[in-house]
């Protein structure tokens, strides 16, 4: 391999680093939070990547453009369905670890059942987006602009999750984090924090999907492929651990891009759940897990 | 201000209160003393809406049953739980001050911090500590600090002189009296009798469940017969 193709791969791994990292986050935000493991995550990027393509389809708007209503309409689906669903599940009196469990699973299947029905299977894509075919050529190593533009995004919505962190806002979701009981006795109500939690983890997995559907394929199935890797990204960040979803989420790009050459392209995902299963074996508890 | 009638509640299975008849004036302080597993820690649960209830709660002469926990501490009424239940990872300065987190938009939300340092010098020095970084007394401090930032006009305590050393115990207290002075009114849950009734107007005795005694605390401290029977010493 020569410096220019190391590199190459080394800005490929980055591009989607960034894009692995913001799903992991939404994922890690909720779980943390409340100890629910959303399995219906990668589903809820499914439904973002085909929100951008039935708008595009529809009026042409691009996806750039297309951002904040479908990070919006993300976010309030992910309140929805802690209002509709979650809530319940916390409540139930027997079974609650299984039922909560289920209750994700559950819809996951639901989610891409119905959009099998609704799209069929064939693989769909947005074209003609105003970044489409473009690149940035820096020294050599080609950035297509797409993928450019993806991990810009997430990189900032990453920002944005760390600026919330900081507001009073983040200070709330802290303490319900830390003492979901204690909470009350300062007047907050829990149910509402946790349902912003859900709106902030399903907005952070919309943008991620948004920015993918232009340059990625949309199908029922691209959710379940990306929350897999979701899931090794939380476990080396650290379960709850945002800047640990951060940091897995670059190694984990960088990973799965070196594999893709070193190997074969086919092959990429098992260097990917390789250092998955070196995480269980040394460090279960992640890179930078609180547990 | 309170006023409790025939109340019953559950405790992991345990019937804990079994119709508790209580009355809290404002400007009170009233001392609620029993021994351990007397029920005490469950009735202020019970009035924090943390245990579902039978009977009857009112607080303002507003019905108590059925209102989520958090609505209760926005009506005014404001608990220092048993173990404190503080933030740990957050500092001290987030931790009172989440406390007026509930009061958003409303102008001189965190006022009650003067008066916090003022009671709890202590905690002015330690703003930036880690909550879980403070000493037993100190936490119990930033517990009642937090409490009255959430503006309560009935503070309940639970066992606030649980696991403090004894010269502390006397400034925690000391503080509840002038909390009172202030305005605030006081129930005060504890194990240690001389010290509460020492602080409190009135003294309900709790025994299995059910209260055995009631009047004035001096009257209740000098009863040689609640000391042998109900109090174990």
């Amino acid at each position: 391999m020569t410096l220019e193709t190391v590199l190459q791969v080394a800005a490929g791994g980055l591009l989607m680093g960034l894009i692995y990292a913001l799903v992991a986050a939404g994922l890690s935000l909720i779980f943390g939070l409340m100890d629910v493991v959303n399995f219906a995550h990668g589903e809820l990027m499914m439904l973002a990547m085909y929100a951008v393509f039935v708008i595009w389809q529809a009026s042409g708007l691009d996806p750039m453009l297309q951002l904040p209503i479908v990070a919006a309409m993300l976010f309030l689906g992910g309140m929805a369905i802690y209002r509709g669903m979650i809530a319940r599940a916390l409540g139930v009196q027997f079974n609650r670890g299984m039922v909560q469990i289920f209750v994700t699973f559950g819809l996951a299947i639901f989610i891409r059942g119905a959009a099998q029905f609704v799209w069929g299977g064939e693989f769909r894509s947005v074209t003609n987006t105003w970044l489409s075919d473009r690149s940035l050529n820096l020294a050599g190593v080609y950035f297509p602009l797409p993928q450019l533009a993806a991990a810009a995004v997430c990189l900032a919505a990453f920002a944005g999750l760390l600026l919330i962190s900081r507001t009073e806002f983040g200070k709330a979701l802290e303490a319900t984090r830390e003492d979901r009981e204690a909470v009350a006795l300062i007047g907050i109500d829990r149910d509402r924090i946790f349902a912003l939690g859900w709106g902030l983890g399903a907005g952070a997995v919309g943008i991620a999907g948004v920015m993918l559907a232009g340059f990625y394929y949309v199908g029922p199935n691209v959710g379940a492929s990306f929350a897999l890797i979701a899931y090794v990204t939380v476990a080396l960040g650290g379960f709850g651990s945002m800047g640990g979803a951060l940091v897995a989420g670059l190694l984990i790009g960088e990973v799965e891009a070196f594999t893709a050459v070193v190997l074969e392209p086919s092959l990429k995902q098992i260097g990917v759940f390789g250092v998955y299963l070196l995480v269980l074996m040394f460090r279960p508890r992640g890179l930078f897990g609180k547990l | 201000m309170l006023r409790i009638d025939g109340l019953s509640a559950s405790y992991r299975g345990l019937k804990a209160l079994q119709g508790v008849t209580l009355e809290v004036a404002k400007g009170e302080i009233v001392a609620v003393v029993g021994a351990n597993g007397a029920g005490k820690s469950t009735l202020l649960k019970a009035i924090a809406g943390q245990v579902a209830i039978e009977g009857s709660i009112a607080f303002d002469g507003q019905d108590l049953r059925g209102v989520k926990a958090h609505m209760i501490t926005r009506m005014g009424v404001g608990l220092v739980p048993e173990g404190r239940r503080l933030f740990p990872r957050l500092s001290v300065e987030d931790n009172l001050r989440l406390g007026a987190y509930a009061k958003r938009g409303t102008e001189d939300r965190f006022k009650p911090l003067e008066l916090v340092f003022d009671l709890f010098p202590r905690l002015q020095e330690r703003l930036a500590q880690r909550a879980e970084t403070l000493s037993g007394g100190e936490q119990q401090m930033l517990a009642i600090g937090r409490a009255l930032m959430t503006q309560p006009r009935l503070l309940m305590l639970d066992e606030p002189s649980q696991g403090i050393m004894p010269k502390l115990v006397d400034d925690i207290l000391a503080a509840v009296t002038r909390i009172r002075d202030l305005g605030v009114t006081v129930l005060l849950v504890e194990q240690r009798l001389a010290e509460a009734l020492e602080i409190a107007d009135r003294a309900y005795v709790l025994q299995t469940g059910r209260i055995v005694m009631t009047g004035p605390a001096a009257e209740i401290a000098a009863n040689p017969a609640v000391r042998r029977a109900y109090l174990g010493m």
